[in-house]
């Protein structure tokens, strides 16, 4: 049994509806009981003629009436709004309906007490001005209502004093309320609120993310963006853009925009305003993406003809629905970017700290035994040394890879070929790179994921495949990109395929949308990986003559000796790459 | 000052190991003698202090700081102790840090102990002669990245026409954008120009080779 209650009392305090309720609905009861002994006893007292039961009775059913109602009232009142409904209004409402009750039916002003409920929810949760506006109303309601119906002989308000003692209670409830609200709110300190806040919100991104991680890519919703864009203004070519901390503008949906755009670009960005611009008989428009004030990305509609206001008021109200969204999975992008980051750089100080200073030392001893060691000891011991030499350098290399990575001033092209220019300064493979890189770039979050793609396949190539040459082909024209290393090693071992680097790469690509290859090089020796972004491998167009700046080639080995090279014709027909301006480059 | 018959090091590592074999590395060179070891910045510049050797040897990354801090900070008051800096990290920008620093060698920790050894000879006869590993391969690198701020082709046409003397409003009625917004322009190029008025940015954009000089003329 008491089982139960406690159930039943702990139901009824988790479920919030219920407790003003049953408190509201505690109070009309207790009132009616007292009403109706109060009626049966001075009926009793004034007459004993046979009357009295008949008046008990209409008297009653006015009680229970005007009972029922006020439930009604309070059943309605309890019912939880949504926090953006300022919390007056269901106050005023509440004060509003029952003085009506209460004045109107007969017997109704027994429960006039009850009208200090909401006028003390007023005072608490609204504030002092907003409970004297209460209090204001359910005077002015009381009496209008009285006067309209014109009932004599109330028994509650047979006389002017009692009605001005009850309008003194309606505005002393309020206060009160205001009082303890305020009391209550010096007490609990600011910061309380916004914990909970921040916990709130950040549970809900927690939520978002699980549930949306598709839903939340940045790529993903502008292109639904440009979409929609291309759908409201018919024949017109839509990009949306972002903007990296270091000022660049990158295409997040839709091809590049041409360079007659880019003054239009950046004026719309910086005034935050539409901007119109045409060059050469092609209009563009940038319309910018709004979070508040601030500009979180642009949308450029490349149209034949200018477009005119009405069309860019659609754009722009399309872009209003959409643009919180996009905003916050630009932010989410980033978020997750940089704990990324954080995570990498952690493990990087780790294997600094740890393994890699054990390793070291433990060369400095061999080096040390090898000098003590007889001729034919020495000689093992030092193939010893140079394996654990080669251990250590993979493993600054490992460090190096976890702390490197493309941000605004370094882009893929230039980290690629460091990264190329190191496994060749530390290994035996020749290393031959071929680059093709257009000045835009890709998103940091995109290129990011190209690179640990590209580091991985080369960290293979390296460790496992034998080989005497790596092949790093690199060709990057926003938004499509295509990297393929290749080499001429002992290929794939059966079972490898799966292997977790391939795995790791294959989740890699996937998050970014690109397709991932991995199979048996050109005449079935050694491996090739491709990685391509935005089209198939085939379908990348070739590009026309690049200016001189396009192409970015470097480097010689250390001692500034040129390896030989070999033809790779047949490599860069095979992708589809022009294999104009591309410049051989060897270590 | 280096001594005509031994030499005197200082080695800096937070690894005991791996100072205990630099040490005996040097031990068996037979006119090198470490006098003191150091296990943070704050030991190192004490022992450095108390010492004074010909040699100091750093690791880079120290509990309390980094060796390259370390070395500018004793390079700057000593212009010829021989400073080798050895470290795990791998990258260009390691090198090229040591460099600046006045650091006189960089060894990586995969080397041979011999190899610092060789650098610590090197460094105190060549004090100011920065050696390393691939340093031709690095510098050529270094040249073919690109230096500079990037100002976008919006903010160059801004340029120009600060350079050419046009106030803002006249700038905004040349380019057809609103005065607001061609401030902003002209804010953003002071900030990547690290400017603080119009003379300083024509200064600075004429420095960078921004601007033709003919133009400024």
């Amino acid at each position: 049994m008491w089982q139960i209650v406690t159930v039943a009392v702990l139901g009824l305090r988790v479920k919030s509806v219920f407790v003003p309720l049953v408190v509201r609905a505690g109070i009309i009861l207790n009132f009616a009981c007292v009403s109706v002994i109060l009626k049966t006893t001075a009926g009793n007292n004034s007459s004993a003629a046979g009357g009295t039961t008949q008046f008990d009775r209409v008297t009653q059913t006015n009680i229970l009436l005007a009972a029922l109602l006020l439930l009604c009232v309070a059943a309605l009142a309890s019912l939880p709004l949504p926090s953006s409904v300022p919390p007056v209004i269901p106050a005023l409402a509440e004060t509003l309906t029952a003085a009506v009750i209460l004045a109107g039916v007969t017997s109704g002003l027994l429960f006039l007490p009850y009208l200090t409920i909401p006028l003390f929810i007023a005072g608490l949760t609204a504030g002092l001005p907003a409970g004297m506006a209460c209090a204001a109303l359910a005077s002015v309601t009381l009496i209008a209502t009285i006067a309209a119906t014109d009932t004599p002989g109330h028994p509650a308000l047979n006389s002017n004093d009692t009605l001005i003692a009850w309008v003194f209670i309606f505005l002393a409830v309020p206060t009160v309320g205001a009082w303890i609200r305020r009391i209550r709110n010096e007490v609990a300190p600011d910061s309380e609120p916004a914990y909970a806040d921040a916990h709130r919100l950040l549970s809900e991104l927690h939520v978002v993310a699980r549930q949306l991680s598709l839903g939340l890519d940045p790529r993903t919703l502008a292109a639904a963006l440009a979409e929609d864009i291309s759908a409201v203004v018919p024949q017109a070519q839509a990009v949306v853009l972002a903007r990296s901390p270091g000022g660049r503008f990158v295409a997040l949906a839709g091809d590049e925009t041409p360079d007659e755009a880019e003054t239009a670009i950046e004026d719309a960005w910086v005034g935050a305003h539409p901007v119109k611009r045409e060059a050469d008989g092609v209009h563009f428009t940038a319309i910018p993406v709004l979070m508040g004030e601030r500009v979180v990305a642009l949308v450029v509609v490349t149209t034949s003809v200018a477009l005119d206001d009405a069309s860019v008021r659609r754009c722009r109200a399309v872009i209003e629905q959409s643009g919180p969204r996009l905003a916050s999975a630009m932010l989410f992008d980033d978020v997750r970017r940089l704990a990324t980051t954080d995570e990498r750089m952690r493990l990087a100080r780790e294997i600094h700290d740890g393994i890699a200073q054990d390793l070291a030392s433990v060369g400095y001893a061999l080096d040390d035994i090898h000098r003590d060691s007889d001729p034919d000891v020495g000689q093992r011991v030092k193939s010893v040394r140079d394996q654990l030499r080669v251990m250590v350098a993979d493993l600054r290399m490992s460090i190096f890879d976890l702390r490197a990575g493309v941000n605004d001033t370094i882009g893929l092209g230039t980290a690629l070929s460091e990264h190329a220019q190191r496994i060749a300064g530390q290994s035996d493979l020749i290393v031959h790179v071929s680059m093709d890189e257009s000045p835009k770039r890709l998103p940091v979050t995109v290129e990011v994921e190209l690179l640990r793609i590209a580091q991985e396949a080369i960290t293979n190539v390296r460790r496992h495949a034998k080989a005497g040459n790596l092949w790093l082909s690199v060709t990057v024209e926003p938004p499509r990109a295509l990297i393929s290393i290749t080499d001429d090693g002992r290929g794939l071992k059966p079972g490898r395929p799966d292997s977790f680097g391939i795995t790791g790469m294959r989740e890699r690509a996937r998050r970014i949308g690109a397709h991932l290859h991995v199979g048996p090089g050109p005449d079935r020796i050694g491996t090739l990986v491709e990685v391509g972004l935005g089209t198939e491998p085939t379908t990348i167009a070739p590009r026309p003559l690049p200016r001189a700046t396009v192409t970015r080639g470097a480097l010689t080995d250390p001692h500034g000796i040129p390896a030989y090279v070999p033809q790779q014709d047949s490599q860069t027909t095979r992708h589809g790459v022009a294999p104009v301006a591309e410049q051989e480059v060897t270590t | 000052m280096t001594s005509a018959t031994t030499l005197r090091v200082v080695l800096v590592d937070d690894h005991q190991l791996i100072r205990e074999g630099l040490r005996r590395a040097f031990d068996r060179a037979g006119d090198i003698e470490v006098v003191g070891e150091a296990a943070s910045i704050a030991e190192a510049l004490s022992a450095l202090e108390r010492l004074k050797p010909d040699v100091l040897v750093t690791d880079v990354r120290l509990p309390d700081g980094d060796g390259i801090t370390l070395t500018t900070q004793v390079r700057a008051g000593n212009p010829t102790m021989g400073i080798v800096v050895l470290t795990m990290y791998a990258g260009d920008d390691q090198v090229f840090a040591a460099l600046d620093a006045g650091a006189s060698g960089f060894v990586g920790k995969d080397a041979p102990a011999e190899e610092v050894v060789a650098a610590a000879r090197h460094a105190a006869a060549n004090p100011r002669a920065f050696t390393a590993r691939d340093l031709a391969g690095a510098m050529q690198r270094r040249m073919s990245a690109p230096a500079g701020p990037k100002l976008s082709p919006r903010e160059r046409e801004v340029l120009d026409l600060l350079v050419d003397g046009l106030a803002i409003a006249q700038i905004a009625r040349r380019l057809y954008i609103s005065e607001s917004t061609a401030k902003t322009h002209v804010a953003n190029i002071y900030e990547k120009l690290g400017a603080g008025n119009r003379a300083q940015a024509v200064m600075a954009a004429v420095r960078l080779g921004l601007v033709d000089d003919v133009k400024t003329r």
